[in-house]
């Protein structure tokens, strides 16, 4: 058998910001190992701003573009441009808040009532593992084909598995990241064991080409064919896992516990993010003939997902906890996004560019709640209820952040969180999910119990004269960039929603051409 | 220039927001200076727009972003600026800049500094905003915004009880009065789809569309607004008891722009009341009635803030009046004079408060001529604008006002309002001159051992000056009358709308085939068939004879009360107790304010209060709360159930994830798939 | 529908599934006939190693064993990987040249970094 190769060179240029941020974390491999300890810190931290942020120019110039390359496993569409936006923004948020945690470690309450060190962070590995997770979620959003997509999702996972590990003399730490890397390879072997049968029935690997495979083979009775709905769901089942959603969420709230603040914050979004662009490559691409049955499985999941992650938020007392709960529950918000998704979708279907709108708000109020969260904490200490007493006296602008994120979360307007929950429910209500809205006023105004709460400790409590951690500049700077953002976007929110609208919109075009 | 217009409104909220973040800390007294200079540059902007659109004759409009993109309701937030905008936008930032540069002396030393100069130049973005809005949406938020501005400044000295009360009764009266503006948006909306100004499918171009009744209703609520922020009778309750903020707080907010918010309102959208003879009737009525209310309290009260305070209410109820006579520009223009003599009144009386000691009393005064010269005779020149004395700026304004009611189409009501502003006029002056005489002449009243008066400082006195000069020139922009420089600038903003007017008033004649409604306005309607091809049309056009007739009997009237005052409080040939004696009973209900605050708190507050603790104690306690604490005690257990799922168990996890997915294969493989069928 | 394009397909895996199965089932019984039988302590354990399978947990083995097993799987990988390309390489041209070289630039890389980070030295 002659062997048939056609290896010709792809168009590199689409992948430059990828490749940015890829080349980005190999320099800080050979940094960390070459750099003198001295300027170990600011030296790395730079290296990651400067990349993050080229990243992050390379896709704007990429705006507006619909190509694809590496013979379509690899693409470069408005989706890619705006998800891997929303992971750049998230990467540098983390790398801006986990600075004073690097620079301190994690700090300790000593017997005669002083903060010390207790252990250093290794700050060239924590960023290493971060530019790999970031790198593993971005190949996500621009996967055009199964296994890119799947590689994707274990690069970001397997980092942050590690990074969860990363307060290693925490028992919790390590136990979190335990719990969390078996289940996940639990999770990513369902993944990859419905992208088989999906392979096995359609026979190909390439997203576009699944979708025309599918629209060509419709039995017209309204069943499915068993061997392709087993796939699908064993899809949902994994990508559900990678996303949170009840009941594959097991595993949240003691990694989120568990890990160092920062990375919570971190993997709070960017797995996230990678899971729902996972989910819009998959579902909506792929599999969009089969819409019908997906949607109400979204829509169900997603109902169960905000009604659990909002009720027992309620009895959390450790704010991490409570903040991994009100994670879930978002997700679950999110999520009714992809279930509003209208079959044979036309641009003017608000669900997607809804979701996208409501990961880019997600990030910002997310990362801010555990902004300060680090801010606060100290070993083992600092994330409990009652650290946040009198924190409106002793720490105001820090209180009004807190409580803007709070307030954004809970979904109150004029900000951000509060668009977000809007445009969901707008995308749901033209699908004819009047119950899916409806629950998500609900779900909010019993998540309002557990917001406010933190919010009250803040400003009705009495300071108890604890210390507070070393909080660094830029950490304070980060926090008030995120507020910023919090309170203004929701203003300015229609030009985002218009571009999220647009990009979307040509995915779903592109997917319909591609079907026929 | 059209580019630069949104840094008007932005550089005094810029320094608000600084002086908010880091006034406490970091700015401390250099907040006054920061703020005085973001609103001087904010002025200096505004001098070069006005000066732009005076020389193109055109409208300035500015896209800043879309703000509330929903289906059909799509509202955006642009910038508009025509030769009304521009006027006010002048107003707003001269008094505002003056108001800050004389805020930085009389401030001084005060620990909540900070917090002054960052509301105000708040207020000043607000008020900018305001007139610069494109639409009613936005306007109202900006309205809303200058009305919380309001309460923390008349709250500024929070912990006096006094204050606080006043402040919340400015911000509750208020609430009525936009509740109306609200409901007037909301019909707008429901009757025209949209809630833009201008263009072909904004709202002025479209008010013939809709029936009478409703363009009535329209006006009615929106006017309900206006009387809310511009204090009229039945809501004007609240502008006097204002006065318990900062004196320059008053001068900026409670006299020159933010009470004018109404009138600008009502001017803007006279093409909805111009369709509307009752609300415009109405309009008159409250605008007279006030004016001649006010002008009787300001007679016989003993607080020099309340007298300016009172004077406000009937300038104000001027203003009201020409707008509901149509005379617009009147209107306008009085509102621009009144802002200089009226601002100039309150920081006078500020500094005469200053240099007495804080003491508000004018019967704790007098003489203080000697000890503070600069105070006095802009005081004086304020005064005499504001009594209408030629050829001082009020002279100007309010004869025109007089004028234009006299001569307007809505008649006879038009000529009794004239009268009764004339003789407001008289008692105007009066008012105004028994305050010069008390406080400045006379026998002094105070002790000497305890006070010693003494003139203000340099920073206080020279926006004295600065207010002086306007008062007594800005009134020759309106010389000669009807058709001075300021009316030639103004004119395109009203002059369309004056012709549709006059072809509204003919077809109101041809329905209701009423042959002969007025004589002047059926000449004035066919004047204005006649002319409107010339483009050279105003329907109002009084007769050389009768502006000066009328110059001459308001400058009687005014110079009577003048005269008058002279011989009660100067000359003391007339005993004033004397005379409170004689008319005891006009005197009692001038002195209580009418009694309306006694009235309102019979009819209105006790009855809510009774009500309230009603609802609270029974239906809120009893009913809301227990269903609610049993909603949340139940969710609380539930969510206590529920975390117990969280083993701690990986296996456990595991079996959860994997019974999930048999669940649903299960479920999904029997219901959706060919495989049992 | 669909069965009938892979019915074929479904009917040899079954085979091969009972096919497994026989042999598994066969060898053993195979065993059973044919073995000697002598059990012993030693015989009955889990894994036949040697080494005792029950001990206290305390000993601990330096994680230098699993950083060199480590770079012993990934170049073990490399030698997979290259092995099939050298095989096609004139199919390949430059551009599978160029890839190649960026995956073993990169491997490289990854090597010089255990490297300095200590992980080759026994000390």
């Amino acid at each position: 058998m002659g062997l048939d190769l056609d290896l010709t060179a792809p168009d590199l240029t689409l992948a430059w910001p990828q490749l940015i941020v890829f080349v980005m974390t190999v320099v800080l491999l050979f940094a960390d190992a070459f750099v003198p300890k001295a300027q170990h810190f600011a030296t790395l931290t730079g290296i990651s701003l400067v990349g993050y942020i080229g990243a992050a120019f390379a896709l704007v110039t990429q705006s507006g573009q619909n190509a694809a390359t590496f013979d379509g496993a690899f693409r470069a569409d408005g989706l890619t441009v705006f998800l891997s936006l929303i992971i750049l923004v998230a990467a540098v948020a983390t790398v801006v808040i986990s600075a004073s945690y690097l620079q301190n470690g994690e700090q300790q309450l000593g017997s005669d009532g002083r903060l010390r060190i207790a252990n250093s962070v290794p700050a060239g590995e924590f960023y290493v593992l971060i530019g790999f997770s970031v790198f593993g979620a971005m190949l996500v959003a621009a996967a055009g084909n199964l296994i890119v997509l799947y590689i994707g999702i274990e690069l970001s996972a397997l980092a942050t598995y590690v990074l969860t590990a990363f307060a290693k003399r925490r028992l919790t730490s390590v136990e979190g990241a335990m719990k969390y890397f078996l289940l996940g390879l639990f999770a990513s072997a369902i993944l990859l064991y419905g992208m088989t049968w999906i392979y096995g029935v359609t026979g190909s690997m390439d997203l576009d080409r699944i979708a025309a495979h599918l629209a060509g083979t419709d039995a017209g009775d309204g069943f499915t064919d068993p061997a392709l709905l087993l796939g699908l769901l064993l899809l949902v089942v994994g990508i559900g896992f990678k996303m949170a959603a009840v009941p594959f969420h097991f595993w949240t709230p003691d990694a989120y516990d568990g890990a160092p603040t920062p990375v919570t914050a971190f993997m709070s979004v960017v797995p996230k993010a990678a899971a729902f662009a996972a989910a819009i490559r998959l579902f909506v691409q792929a599999l969009e003939p089969l819409s019908d049955q997906w949607t109400t499985l979204w829509a169900v999941l997603a109902l169960v997902t905000m009604v659990f992650g909002n009720v027992v938020a309620i009895a959390q007392r450790n704010v991490k906890r409570m903040l991994a709960y009100s994670s879930i529950a978002h997700t679950g918000y999110i999520m009714v996004g992809l279930a509003a998704y209208t079959s044979g979708g036309t641009i003017d279907d608000p669900s997607i560019s809804s979701l996208l709108f409501y990961i880019l708000a997600y990030t910002f109020m997310n990362i801010g709640a555990f902004a300060v969260i680090t801010y606060l904490q100290q070993r083992g200490v600092g994330m409990m209820l009652e650290d946040f007493n009198g924190l409106a006296s002793t720490r105001p602008l820090i209180a009004v952040a807190m409580t803007l994120f709070m307030a954004s979360l809970m979904g109150v307007p004029p900000l951000l969180g509060f668009y977000a929950k809007y445009y969901v429910i707008v995308a749901a209500i033209d699908a004819d999910l009047l119950w899916l809205a409806v629950t998500i006023v609900v779900a909010s105004a019993v998540s309002a119990f557990f917001y406010l709460r933190i919010v009250a400790v803040m400003y009705f409590n009495q300071p108890d004269g604890r210390p507070l951690a070393l909080p660094t500049r830029l950490l304070s700077g980060g926090i008030g960039v995120l507020a910023v953002a919090t309170l203004l976007l929701g203003l300015f929110s229609s030009p985002i929603i218009d571009l999220a609208d647009q990009w979307s919109g040509a995915l779903t075009v592109l997917g319909r051409t591609a079907g026929q | 220039m059209a580019d630069l217009l949104f840094l008007i409104p932005l550089i005094p909220l810029v320094a608000s927001a600084v002086v908010l973040l880091f006034g406490r800390t970091v700015l401390g007294d250099r907040s006054a200076i920061l703020s005085t200079a973001a609103v001087a540059v904010s002025w200096l902007l505004s001098v070069v727009v006005a000066v732009d659109i005076y020389r193109s004759e055109e409208a300035i409009a500015q896209t800043l972003f879309r703000w509330i993109p929903s289906g059909d309701f799509d509202v955006r937030v642009n910038l508009y600026a025509d030769q009304l905008t521009a006027v006010m936008l002048l107003v707003v930032s001269t008094v505002g800049l003056l108001v800050h540069v004389y805020s930085i002396g009389y401030m001084r030393g005060d620990p909540g500094l900070y917090r002054f100069f960052a509301y105000l130049p708040l207020f000043v973005f607000s008020m900018l905003m305001l007139v610069l809005a494109d639409n009613f949406l936005v306007m109202y938020v900006f309205w809303e915004a200058v009305g919380l501005c309001s309460y923390l400044l008349i709250s500024y000295y929070f912990r006096r009880r006094s204050a606080n009360n006043a402040a919340k009764k400015a911000f509750i009266v208020n609430r009525v009065g936009d509740l109306g503006f609200g409901l007037g948006i909301m019909f707008v909306f429901w009757t025209f789809g949209t809630v833009n100004f201008f263009g072909e499918t904004g709202v002025f171009e479209r008010v013939g569309e809709a029936g009478s009744t409703t363009i009535t209703v329209i006006a009615l609520l929106l006017f309900l607004g206006a009387m809310g922020k511009s204090a009229q009778f039945p809501l004007h309750t609240w502008l006097p008891d204002a006065m318990e903020g900062p004196t320059p707080v008053s001068a900026l907010i409670h006299a020159a722009t933010m009470v004018t918010a109404g009138i600008y309102l009502v001017a803007r959208a006279q093409s909805i009341f111009l369709a509307s003879e009752t609300a415009m009737l109405i309009v008159a009525s409250i605008g007279a009635f006030t004016a001649f209310m006010a002008a009787t309290i300001a007679l016989t009260q003993n607080d020099i803030k309340r007298v300016v305070a009172y004077s406000t209410l009937s300038q104000l109820g001027y203003m009201t009046l020409a707008l509901g006579t149509g005379a617009w520009m009147a209107a306008i223009f009085h509102l621009v004079t009144h802002a200089f003599f009226k601002g100039l009144l309150f920081l006078g009386a500020g500094s005469v408060i200053h240099g007495m000691h804080d003491q508000q009393d004018i019967r704790a005064m007098g003489g203080l001529k000697k000890y503070m010269p600069v105070t006095y005779w802009t005081f004086l020149a304020a005064a005499l604008a504001n009594a209408g004395i030629i050829p001082l700026a009020g002279y100007w304004s309010k004869d025109e006002i007089i004028l234009g009611a006299w001569i307007s189409d809505y008649q006879p009501i038009g000529q009794i309002v004239s009268i009764v502003a004339i003789v407001s006029a008289f008692l105007t002056a009066l008012y105004m001159f028994r305050l010069v005489f008390v406080v400045f002449h006379g026998r002094e009243r105070f002790d000497p051992a305890v006070v010693h008066p003494h003139e203000s400082p340099r920073v206080m006195t020279l926006p004295l000056v600065a207010l002086a000069i306007p008062t007594v020139l800005i009134g020759f922009i309106g010389a000669p009358p009807e058709h001075g420089l300021y009316h030639r600038f103004v004119e395109p903003v009203f002059y369309d709308v004056e012709a549709e007017e006059a072809e509204a008033a003919t077809y109101v004649v041809a329905q209701e085939g009423d042959p002969a409604p007025a004589g002047e306005a059926a000449t004035a309607a066919d004047a204005a068939g006649g002319d409107h091809s010339d483009g050279a049309y105003l329907p109002h056009e009084p007769s050389t004879a009768q502006i000066v007739s009328f110059g001459v009997i308001s400058t009687v009237a005014a110079v009577g009360g003048l005269v008058l005052a002279w011989l009660i409080y100067f000359r003391g040939a007339i005993s004033p107790v004397e005379l409170g004696q004689r008319f005891r009973r006009l005197y009692d209900i001038s002195y209580h304010k009418w009694y309306f605050d006694e009235l309102y708190d019979g009819l209105i507050v006790r009855p809510l209060r009774s009500s309230a603790i009603f609802l609270w104690r029974v239906v809120d306690i009893d009913v809301i709360d227990a269903m609610v604490n049993g909603v949340a005690g139940g969710l609380a257990a539930v969510s206590q159930r529920l975390r117990q799922v969280q083993t701690g168990l990986v296996a456990n996890y595991a079996l959860a994830i994997a019974l999930g997915m048999v669940v649903l294969v299960g479920v999904y493989l029997t219901a959706f798939s060919s495989l049992f069928r | 529908m669909n069965t009938q394009l892979y019915g074929s397909d479904w009917v040899v895996i079954g085979i091969l599934i009972l096919a497994a199965a026989a042999l598994g089932y066969a060898l053993l019984t195979l065993n059973q006939i044919i073995a000697p039988s002598k059990p012993s302590a030693a015989k009955a354990a889990p894994y036949e190693s040697g080494v005792p399978e029950v001990v206290a947990t305390k000993p601990r083995f330096t994680p230098r064993f699993y950083v060199v097993a480590m770079l012993f799987v990934v170049f073990d990988i490399e030698a997979i990987f290259i092995f099939p390309w050298a095989v096609v390489f004139d199919g390949l041209g430059l551009y599978g040249f160029l890839a190649m070289l960026a995956f073993m630039f990169l491997l490289f890389d990854g090597f010089i970094y255990a490297w300095k980070k200590g992980a080759l030295e026994w000390a």
